[in-house]
């Protein structure tokens, strides 16, 4: 079957990029005819794969020009040339990954065609933004509307789509083996940004560092809180280490014994899931229904209220106390997201598709 | 719902590789005489998000354009089909049936030419069914009406989302008597050969009945699945068009007979019992309903074609009918119409009492009953083992309970009619309560808003149990016009009761259908007395202009509210600015959620009167907590001119303080919740809120204008039960009034202010045991008044925890909202000033705790003192506080 993946861009480092182009390489591998297309291309683009068995196009070759005009002179070419790209076969499905992308595709003439939209963030970021209205206008009548887990699922639901299902990220990789859980070592991964918590950790820590002298935190990332951070690291001489953002996520991961997520605002993290996968016992902060959706405290890993740098230590504290409660909730989160495995999603997916072209 | 489509369309009309013997859904769309509203139903199936489905259109032998417009359609799809029936057959049985043996999906589904599927009805419906190997699946209707267009999911509480192995594990579905929403395999339905009886009107009501009696596993979904288009909901119908009731009724008592007959050959004896209670409780009231609005035959009949029925059933499930209703099949049984209608009027009428209560007490004088009072009461006859007492027995309506300001007299108007030298209104009134000989005086007056606009004095005699009443205007000054009415006012009609010098005021009812317009003229104006539908049969009138100079004023009206907004906002904000340049006045300004002193706190009051004491020079104005919208230009200029400004509230966004304004903030003030200004990763406050923190948060004593007694006596509340104030932050009700009054409303009684001041609406079955007071100084009294608080966040737990009275945190998304939302000042549960509860079952177990302990604050609370702001919390007097605002302390 044409397969028709749309993204805002497909050549950003970026979350929605890589779930795009994973989803495109599950699809392709399994005999469908599959192309990706972005609506704007990235001034420093990203090589995803190195040997897709998809095709690649952006619709535009430079970014929206800022004059209205200008803009508006060019939707209508951008427009026609969606139009080529689905007119060059017969019809089959469209995912958009993202709003905007859907918002370029209202615009074409789809006789024929089958759509599913995606949204990538919760439904209380929606809610809080215009996305939800942006949505009601494009989502509603398409065949599919595919959410991260089931709570935004329902709330979807709630406001009156009744296209919605539940369609998790899938896992780039899942390692053989689990990590041992031995290393006395907790990591954050991810950007040094106010909305990702990163100083309610380093405070956490603050509270743990003198009762705790074996452990070390390691901060993997950049952004534009890592001069504070340092800084506030350095004053008070705490057992931390900062690392530069790392190609390879799951080897950090697998030398770790715990995870924590100390953010703020979250959509359905990939960082989490992939720890889970390497059976690392994680402490996430409980900011969405993405988090939610992964980590059944007690279970599948612990949480943490929002914000909330004492608690965050409390959970940690009982995490490095015992070996034998990381080894568990370490098992408990591998199991929980064996679903999350990249050939169970792309079944998930061609369930879907099938479905759409009924 | 169904106006704002989204511009998308997908069709997929290649039908061509379509496998006839592998179609998933045959859609059956009955029709007759629609051509006009065929294509709206037609294009939601063409448009379905399912496209491997086929549509019948079965044509009952239209007359009309049916079979064009059908033809057209099967032009641009292939996938629909049209079979017409030789004659017509009048109902929707026979063409649906004809649709089902037409069929060749995997499944059955139904529409009907006057509404439309909704998007992904058939596919929704179909990938759920078809994972469960289910025999049928239902979603939700949602009813539109079809003139303004609104809509309203109906019944939506069945819809929860499940696999059922069979109706056993839900039994109460069986109340979704449509057949449009849901799937049906149409093997099945063939097999077990179920299909719409034909002759009978309710069709539905038997078919879906054996459907769900016969599947093997049923599918339930919460998604919309058809949007059912009502010419006109509500009961606005003329007399004539009632008549066909009577025919109605007896179409429904017969499916019912036949839905007996058939359950009871089948041998389903527990969901014979289910739809029977079903009946009594729910199909009932809708009969019964309609016996205010008819005509006496017209009830007779109505009343003929049910009793027979009714007295086959078990009336043991009568137990399940709530009191009133019960009371109402009695008099039906028995056949006595009156009593029949004065039952009714209570359920109709927004709980208002048309007999007189009989109220038996035990040895000790303590009440045991409370019963219905009618003539049958002592001597009525049994039915199925069940005495008078028993049907007539109302005691958990608690209309003992009431007190003298909140018993619900039932004022009915008997007739309006021209009389010698002005108008003359009859009515009657029945002494439900006992003491109505005792009242001091009785009027009829104009009620707009909270404010009585003209009262005449009532003309009583007293034949029987009850009074009749007689209200004349002169013709020089009907109604009252020129004592305040102004044209363009509406109101409604009520009597004003003075019984042992307590008022009572109750609006003044009629049957919708009995009270066509009278316009009573007099030589400015008019004013008209009607009823509308929905509205519990109150008499509303109106005021309308007569002469050329109201209509020219009303005209310079419109045109000032269309020009007003943008003159007022830039003439306040002059006011702002010129009142800011100029030196400040020595004069203070309270802020607070009122216009008037008296409905401040009673800090807020202190304070004025300690300053008035202090500095008699000083101008005191008092400013209600406007949004900007609501600010007047007098306002502005009050604020720019003020020195001081004493906030009651959190300080509304809206409002900018000058910089030469020194804030203060009266204890009531200082926020519980979070709002921001000092956390630096949510940047959400304003200046002003910011500015209003930094104002000194100041603890001192809880004092109130009035006394716990005077107040009491000024609201009415009841002497012999704990008083509860429930105050939260916000403007949503959370605690569950019936639940709370069944268990609790013996021994207490519950006052709610809520947080924006917007009065919250009480069932009229409640309000014997639950008060609002939102609103005015309402508030401040049943502050006073109170024994217990029941709050979420409201800062006056504060007041209540200084006086050590007792207060309940409930908040039923406490959690969430510490630790997501927002967040509190107080960590409320180290340091609250009582227990916090999060379920209903929760608060009743902490009230019945402090009921049984005398209202006792536990000693954790009452050592606990409230950390606000910064340091330990300062204890002042008003007159401390005064000194500190005046900078002579």
């Amino acid at each position: 079957m044409r397969i028709v993946i749309m993204a805002n861009n497909i050549e950003e480092l970026g979350g929605a990029q890589r779930v795009v182009h994973l989803l495109a390489q599950g699809l392709g591998s399994r005999g469908h005819q599959v192309v990706v297309v972005g609506v704007v291309p990235h001034a420093t683009p990203h090589e995803y794969g190195s040997s897709p068995v998809y095709a690649r196009t952006n619709l535009l070759d430079r970014p929206y020009p800022k004059d209205a005009a200008a803009r508006a002179a060019l939707e209508a070419s951008v427009t026609l040339e969606m139009q080529r790209i689905l007119d060059s076969g017969p019809p089959g499905i469209v995912i958009t990954a993202q709003l905007w992308a859907m918002e370029h595709l209202a615009r074409c003439r789809l006789d024929g065609w089958s759509i599913i939209g995606q949204y990538h963030s919760s439904f209380e970021a929606a809610a809080a933004g215009r996305d939800l209205a942006r949505a009601k206008a494009v989502y509603r009548e398409i065949d599919s509307f595919a959410l991260l887990c089931d709570e935004d699922a329902a709330s979807f639901r709630g406001e009156g789509f009744n296209n919605v299902v539940t369609m998790p990220n899938p896992l780039a990789d899942w390692p053989a083996e689990a990590s041992d859980t031995t290393d006395q070592l907790v990591t954050y991964l991810g950007r040094f940004s106010a909305e990702k918590g990163p100083r309610f950790l380093i405070e956490a820590w603050r509270l743990l560092a003198a009762e705790y002298p074996r452990w070390r935190l390691q901060m993997v990332g950049s952004g534009p809180l890592e001069q504070q951070l340092r800084d506030s690291v350095a004053e008070e001489e705490l057992s931390v280490v900062f690392l530069p953002p790392t190609p390879d996520p799951m080897g950090v991961l697998m030398g770790t014994s715990i995870l924590a997520l100390p953010s703020l605002t979250e959509g359905f993290p990939l960082v989490l899931a992939e720890a889970m996968a390497c059976g690392v016992a994680c402490v996430a902060s409980d900011c969405s229904s993405g988090v939610r959706a992964l980590v059944d405290d007690g279970r599948t890993g612990l949480i943490a209220r929002r914000g909330d740098a004492p608690h965050l230590a409390q959970q940690l504290a009982r995490l490095m106390d015992s070996r034998d409660l990381r080894r568990d909730l370490g098992a408990g989160a591998r199991e929980a997201v064996e679903d999350l495995q990249l050939r169970a999603v792309i079944d998930r997916w061609e369930r879907l598709i099938a479905n759409a072209r009924r | 719902m169904t106006g704002d489509r989204a511009a998308i369309v997908v069709s997929a009309i290649d039908v061509s590789a379509i496998d006839v013997s592998a179609i998933d859904v045959s859609i059956v769309l009955i029709t007759f005489n629609d051509a006009r509203r065929l294509p709206r139903a037609l294009s939601s199936l063409t448009r379905q998000t399912l496209r491997n489905l086929e549509i019948i259109v079965v044509d009952d032998a239209s007359t009309d354009d049916t079979a064009d417009v059908v033809a057209q359609a099967m032009e641009t799809d292939s996938r629909i089909r049209y079979v017409r029936l030789d004659t017509n057959s009048g109902g929707c049985s026979a063409p649906r049936n004809r649709g089902i043996r037409e069929a060749r999906g995997t499944w059955v589904m139904f529409c009907d030419s006057d509404d439309e599927f909704e998007r992904h009805a058939a596919k929704n419906l179909l990938l759920v069914t078809e994972r469960a190997d289910a025999d049928l699946g239902c979603g939700v209707v949602e009813r539109v009406d079809a003139n303004s267009g609104k809509s309203k999911r109906w019944r939506a509480d069945l819809h929860e989302p499940a696999v059922l192995a069979s109706i056993d594990d839900r039994p109460d579905l069986i109340a979704d008597t449509v057949s449009v929403n849901k799937i049906y395999r149409r093997s099945w339905l063939v097999e077990r050969g179920i299909d719409f009886p034909e002759g009978i009107l309710y069709e539905d009501q038997l078919f879906t009945l054996k459907a769900f009696a016969e599947a093997r596993r049923i599918c339930v979904i919460t998604e919309t699945v058809y949007f059912w288009y009502v010419e006109r909901i509500g009961s606005d119908l003329s007399i004539t068009q009632r008549r066909h009731e009577v025919r109605n009724v007896r179409s429904r008592v017969e499916v019912n007979r036949q839905i007996d007959d058939y359950l009871g050959a089948r041998g389903l004896h527990d969901l014979a019992r289910t739809k029977t209670r079903k009946f009594l409780s729910h199909d009932l009231y809708l009969y019964l309903s309609t016996l205010l609005e008819l005509d006496d035959a017209g009830a007779h009949a109505v009343a003929a074609e049910l009793a027979p029925y009714v007295a086959t059933l078990d009336l043991a499930e009568a137990s399940c009918q709530r009191p009133a209703l019960r009371v109402a099949t009695y008099h039906l049984l028995i056949g006595d119409l009156d009593g029949l209608r004065r039952a009714m009027r209570f359920i109709r009428w927004s709980a208002v009492v048309d007999a007189p209560i009989v109220i038996r007490s035990d040895a000790e004088g303590g009440s045991v009953s409370v019963s219905w009072g009618c003539e049958h009461l002592d001597s009525g006859p049994e039915f199925q083992g069940l005495g008078p007492q028993g049907w007539l027995d109302v005691t958990a309506l608690g209309l003992d309970r009431a007190t003298a300001s909140q018993r619900r007299w039932c004022h009915r108007l008997t007739s309006l009619e021209a009389g010698p030298g002005g108008w003359v209104a009859t009515g009657c009134t029945v002494d439900a309560f006992g003491g109505l000989g005792r009242a001091t005086s009785a009027e009829l007056v104009l009620v707009l808003g909270a404010q009585v606009l003209a009262s005449i004095l009532l003309e009583v005699s007293r034949p029987g149990f009850g009074a009749e009443w007689q209200w004349r205007t002169t013709g020089s000054h009907p109604v009252g016009v020129g004592t305040g009415i102004r044209s363009g006012d509406r109101g409604f009609l009520a009597v004003r009761l003075t019984i042992d010098g307590v008022v009572n005021v109750m609006p003044v009812r009629v049957p919708e259908s009995a009270a066509p317009l009278r316009i009573l003229r007099g030589p400015k104006a008019f004013v008209g007395v009607r009823t509308y539908p929905g509205e519990h049969g109150v008499v509303r009138w109106h005021a309308g202009r007569s002469s050329t100079t109201e209509r020219f004023v009303g005209r310079l009206r419109q045109w000032w509210s269309a020009l007003g907004v943008p003159v007022m906002r830039m003439l306040r904000a002059g006011a702002r600015r010129l009142g800011e340049r100029l030196p400040p006045s020595p004069s203070a300004v309270f802020i607070g959620t009122g216009d008037v002193p008296g409905s401040f706190s009673g800090q807020a009051q202190a304070i004025s009167v300690a300053l008035r004491e202090r500095r008699p020079d000083i101008e005191q104005a008092w400013l209600g907590a406007t949004s900007s919208g609501a600010l007047t230009v007098r306002r502005a200029w009050r604020l720019a001119r003020a020195r001081w400004w004493v906030l009651d509230v959190p300080l509304p966004a809206a409002i900018r303080p000058p910089a030469h304004v020194r804030m203060l903030a009266t204890q009531v003030a200082v926020p519980i919740v979070r709002t921001g200004v000092d956390d630096p990763d949510w940047d959400i406050a304003s200046a002003a809120q910011r500015k209003a923190a930094s104002a000194l948060p100041r603890r001192w004593d809880a004092r109130h204008a009035a006394g716990a007694d005077t107040a009491r006596a000024h609201l009415d509340l009841p002497a012999d039960r704990v008083n509860v104030v429930y105050a939260p932050l916000g403007d949503a009700c959370l605690i569950g009034l019936e639940q709370f009054v069944a268990e609790l409303g013996d021994r207490v009684h519950l006052a709610i202010a809520s947080g924006s001041g917007r009065a919250v609406d009480i069932p009229s079955v409640l309000r014997h045991s639950v008060r609002d007071v939102s609103a005015g100084n309402a508030r401040e009294f049943a502050y006073a008044a109170s024994d217990v608080l029941i709050t979420d966040f409201s800062p006056v737990m504060v007041d209540f925890a200084l006086a050590e009275r007792p207060v309940v945190i409930f908040a039923p998304h406490f959690d969430t909202f510490v630790a997501r939302t927002k967040g509190t000042y107080v960590d409320l549960e180290e340091a609250g000033p009582g227990p916090i509860t999060r379920t209903m079952s929760e608060l009743i177990a902490a009230m019945t705790d402090l009921l049984d302990h005398e209202l006792r604050v536990a000693e954790p609370y009452r050592e606990r003192s409230m950390r606000l702001g910064d340091g330990p919390p300062t204890v002042m007097s008003p007159h401390e506080f005064v000194a500190e605002m005046l900078g002579e302390a």
